[in-house]
């Protein structure tokens, strides 16, 4: 086995293969920065290009981008608290609140460090773990992945927000949400509204750029100022050291973080999604003092930093050793092993060793690297912190712009981020965490199978009763219990410790009340809609509408009960919100993006974004000449080079094509503008 | 010149002129070509279509640069909705896409286009097989044990369960399916697993999963291709195993006689019918009849050319069978003529 070993390393290093590894880390940074991108897109464009390469050339590009994006996704987050990836959603908790603060430079230093160190971690239990890796896999058969599921989304409610009531709301919305759309084994469309685009269920990149993406955007742009609300450039590298430093200090919590991502990665389904939050919920609940938890502690951001690197090591044993990939990213190598006639399997551990090994070297190698690249880049990086916001907030624009887009290359794509984007701003401005929503929506679709194909094997709910099952049911009724006791303690001494959320940190009490009264709404008429259909059909839907109803109407009661104590408080609330010009400056800047949708309809993205971002930049950011010159067309340039050159997305056919082609002289060609 | 002559000369001249504008709508030099495939990117049929874009834009004039967009959802819908509505007309957008004539024939929601209006370049049937845990099915006879088999599908009604369930009742097994599998990724973890026993899969599913040598799981029998008058095609000697029966050869062998009656007839015409085109290259409607004729021709060309013969193998596995120009657009057109029995068998089968 040691002479495989060596002879994998040596694949790695060869020419030209370590020149495709390097290739791949840079890509893979790229993708994982830029959010609504990620590593998925980067095997898409990259597959084609292995067909004829030898297995260590094809593996070493192709870990090398898959093995990275866990490491550049830290950026957004920090900077504008926007998930890079969806497996950076916890960093945002904590490492936003460090950029704010002017310490950004710290959370990269410990995110790099215990990134590259989850890497490795993931890298070495892929190795030893291969052999033993069955009998775990095999164990987490429909209804304990359903059950792990649920334990994830309560662990995520009670994490991240004030109140835990709003989280299990929020996540009761994501689940109701992840039902749009045909159900699973019946041709009956559920909620679609007549509407064809919905047949399918609502895209996730739209959904999460809109909930996410958007709203912080949006903060940025009316703050008017920069990312950073203290002046703190002069600690770039000192910052950087020290995050360091508090990485190495806490070795124990990153090796635990670590191994819950490799055991988690190994569970076919979940991987990704669901680690960051519960190796999140591991440090909060593990620390003594968790009173600065989603304030800007650096735990809050070495925690989900070690286990979502970790991860892609564990979620390539059942891809290498059984063919069972995990998620769309995995599935996406394990077509490109197999393009190189390597067969998932004993082989991969015998005949194939020195492969597999390469595999294993790769991945070390490039989060060592991914992590030593951005470490030199990041006191840069940390530096837009400090720069003018409106610079910042057109480019990132043009990226979720894009990003939702290429979910579907179709107008439902861009509605769908607006209305998210407006449903993300009323709830970070109402007190509602978001968190819940997105990880029950992209946990929905894995649930609802899981748990039909559980009700149907076993023809009943017999399941519950599994061993694991047990477990993962006595994990959820814990994390309740010590949600409740937290909430409880927080509520006698009054000292606002332990509230953990993306939130605003005022909350306005009519969008809060809005948001609780449009619930209601939803989750009823979701419920009458779901009794006309047949069992199976219904059943997920309604366990998402039943409690979150109760629950929206047991929040409404205790809210109204307050607003009862306080004579005119509603009127009050009303008057506050109406005069608040955060709310109006928010009702220009979704008129901005109405105006730049209508726009690309008539003229075609190609013209519309650029003339958004020179728009944006005159009236909001109130630049003037070249400069504003420059930037559309470096945009337009980004559209024109990377996204149709390159990606070959479809775009708007716009109204106006015939007579714009009619202006275009002869030897333009027409794709430089439409 | 008389005005006669005049007239001639004008008739010529602008016959000439449009015969060129054909010529030259029909050369796509410095043309991107896109094929819209309806497939997840990293598929089986994602890969199927990116092989056969690299090689079909050099049987094309003026050999276009070809590319790949995929654009999943609806069962193939989306792909075959968009190229329908918004696909251009002069040849530069095809698809790629799996064709859901069940769908098509039950008007589901989210169909929006009409194979008939559209013009099919080529098509493939792909070899299909019943494979199960040997543990489960250790002979053909246990297949009819008191016991049911569990069947993981993605649902009775999409095609692959439809004809695998047919082929199930032809042998009279004793079998219970459990639909909402996504794909048979997700089937072959569950057989792993030993949660449900078998699954039906197309042969590069099969052998991508698990492959002839698979210690737990195996190929129990494969689905026979039809001609027009519902004869059996031979095997597909380079493809399956001689060891491996047809599923009217394991009939034969379990009850002693060859199969007939309503189910079969129902599994004849539905294998015929829906799952002999279950790859299909389309255009827009709309298209000149001389610009369909060189794609038609590309199309046979690519799919003989030795060089994506070989790289298919290589690739994926050995390639499916393509059907002529003929076969493809009698498919297309007469997959709505369902007889009354086969209809109320299908009935039967999809609400199971």
């Amino acid at each position: 086995m040691f002479s495989e070993f060596i002879s994998g390393a040596l694949l790695v290093f060869e020419w030209p293969a370590f020149g495709y590894l390097l290739l791949g880390i840079l890509v893979g940074l790229w993708l994982g920065a830029v959010p609504g991108l990620g590593g998925g897109l980067g095997i898409v464009l990259a597959l084609p290009f292995t067909y004829g390469m030898e297995p260590a050339q094809a593996i070493a590009l192709l870990l090398g981008i898959y093995a990275v994006t866990a490491t550049s996704d830290t950026i957004p987050s920090v900077m504008l608290g926007i998930p890079g990836t969806a497996s950076s959603q916890a960093t945002v908790l904590d490492g936003h609140p460090l950029a704010r603060s002017g310490k950004a430079a710290r959370a990269f230093g410990a995110a790099f460090t215990v990134s590259a160190f989850g890497g490795i971690f993931g890298a070495l239990m892929l190795a030893v773990s291969l052999p033993l890796a069955l009998p775990i896999i095999l164990k987490f058969n429909n209804p304990e992945l359903f059950m792990l599921a649920v334990a994830g989304l309560v662990m995520v409610s009670s994490l991240s927000g004030a109140s835990l009531v709003k989280g299990l709301i929020g996540a009761c919305l994501g689940l109701l949400l992840s039902t749009v759309g045909y159900a699973d084994d019946a041709s009956i469309p559920r909620y679609w509204l007549g509407t064809p685009y919905l047949l399918d269920s609502l895209p996730l990149i739209p959904v999460v750029l809109g909930l996410f993406a958007v709203p912080e955007l949006m903060d940025l742009a009316l703050r008017d100022s920069s990312i950073s609300r203290v002046d703190n450039r002069d600690g770039g590298s000192g910052e950087m050291m020290a995050g360091v430093r508090a990485a190495l200090r806490e070795w124990w919590l990153v090796l635990r973080c670590s191994a819950i991502g490799v055991y988690i990665g190994m569970i076919p389904g979940l991987g990704g999604a669901v680690v960051d939050w519960i190796a999140y919920g591991h440090a909060f609940q593990s620390s003594k003092d968790n009173s600065r938890f989603g304030k800007g502690d650096i735990r809050g951001v070495i925690a989900p930093e070690a286990a979502n690197n970790a991860v892609r090591g564990g979620a390539l044993i059942p891809t290498v050793a059984f063919g069972i990939p995990g998620s769309a990213m995995n599935a996406l190598l394990l077509s490109a092993l197999l393009i190189q006639g390597l067969q998932p399997g004993r082989a991969m551990l015998t005949t194939n060793l020195d492969i597999t090994f390469s595999m294993v070297w790769t991945i070390a190698i490039a989060n060592v690297l991914a992590a030593g690249v951005l470490m030199v880049w990041s006191g840069y990086i940390a530096r837009l912190a400090f720069l003018p916001s409106h610079w910042i907030v057109p480019g990132v624009m043009l990226f979720v712009l894009m990003g939702a887009w290429s979910a579907n290359f179709h107008t439902g794509d861009w509605v769908s981020l607006l209305a998210f984007s407006a449903i993300g701003f009323v709830m970070k401005r109402g007190g509602w965490a978001r968190p819940p929503v997105i990880l029950a929506f992209i946990l929905g679709g894995l649930m609802e199978n899981s748990f039909l194909l559980s009700w149907k094997i076993h023809q009943g709910v017999g399941w519950l009763t599994r061993p694991i099952v047990v477990v993962l049911g006595i994990v959820v009724v814990l994390t309740i219990a010590f949600a409740i006791r937290t909430a409880r303690k927080k509520a006698t001494t009054s000292t606002g410790n332990a509230s953990l959320s993306d939130a605003d940190d005022e909350e306005d009490m009519t969008l809060s009340l809005l948001t609780a009264v449009l619930l209601a709404v939803v989750f009823a008429g979701a419920c009458l809609a779901a009794l006309a259909w047949p069992t199976f059909v219904r059943a997920f839907p309604l366990i998402a509408a039943v409690p979150g109803l109760g629950l929206v109407l047991v929040l409404l009661s205790g809210q109204s009960r307050r607003l009862a104590r306080v004579p005119g408080a509603v009127k009050v609330a009303l008057q506050a919100t109406i005069a608040d010009t955060t709310n109006r400056k928010a009702a220009m800047f979704f008129g901005y993006l109405l105006a730049l949708f209508a726009a690309a309809l008539f003229i075609g993205q190609k013209l519309a974004i650029p003339a958004f971002v020179a728009i944006y930049l005159l009236r909001w950011g109130r630049f003037r000449g070249a400069a504003v010159a420059g930037y559309a067309c470096v945009c337009w340039a980004i559209l024109v080079l990377f996204y149709d050159r390159l990606v070959h997305i479809l775009w708007i056919r716009p109204v106006l094509a015939q007579p714009i082609d009619g202006l275009v002289p002869d030897w333009l060609p027409l794709w430089l503008i439409h | 010149m008389s005005i006669k002559q005049k007239a001639q000369f004008l008739a010529v001249a602008l016959a000439l002129a449009g015969a060129a504008t054909v010529a030259q709508a029909q050369d796509f030099a410095g043309k991107i070509i896109t094929i819209i495939n309806s497939n997840p990117p990293g598929s089986g049929g994602d890969l199927h279509g990116r092989i056969f874009a690299k090689y079909f834009g050099r049987h094309l004039p003026g050999t276009p640069e070809v590319i790949v967009i995929n654009k999943t959802g609806g069962s193939g819908a989306a792909a075959m909705n968009f190229v329908y509505e918004t696909g251009t007309k002069d040849g530069t957008t095809l698809c790629y896409c799996g064709f859901d004539a069940a769908a098509v024939i039950a008007e589901a929601p989210g169909i929006r286009y009409v194979p008939e209006n559209m013009d099919i370049i080529g098509s493939a049937v792909t070899n299909l097989v019943f494979a199960a845990r040997k543990d489960r099915v250790p002979d053909p006879a246990s297949l009819t044990d008191d016991s049911a088999l569990l069947i993981g599908g993605r649902g009775a009604g999409s095609a692959m369960g439809t004809m695998g369930n047919l082929g199930l009742r032809v042998l009279d097994a004793n079998y219970r399916y459990i639909p909402g599998y996504g794909g048979f990724s997700k089937i072959s973890a569950s057989m792993l697993a030993d949660e449900v026993h078998a699954g039906h899969a197309g042969l590069s599913g099969f052998l991508r999963f698990f492959g002839w040598d698979h210690e737990d799981i195996g190929a129990v029998y494969y689905h026979p291709v039809f001609d027009a008058q519902g004869a059996e095609l031979p095997r597909d000697s380079a493809s399956l195993p001689e060891t491996l029966p047809s599923i009217s050869e394991l009939h034969q062998s379990l009850h002693g006689v060859a199969p007939s009656g309503q189910w079969w007839d129902a599994y004849v015409w539905y294998r015929s019918k829906i799952m002999s085109a279950t790859i299909a290259l389309t255009t827009p409607p709309g298209l000149e009849p001389g610009l369909v004729d060189v794609l038609q021709d590309a199309f046979q060309k690519t799919t003989s050319d030795p060089e994506y013969l070989a790289e298919y193998r290589e690739t994926i596995s050995e390639p499916p069978t393509f059907n002529s120009t003929e076969m493809s657009e009698s498919l297309f057109s007469g997959f709505r003529d369902m007889p009354a029995g086969v209809a109320e068998a299908l009935q039967e089968i999809v609400s199971e």
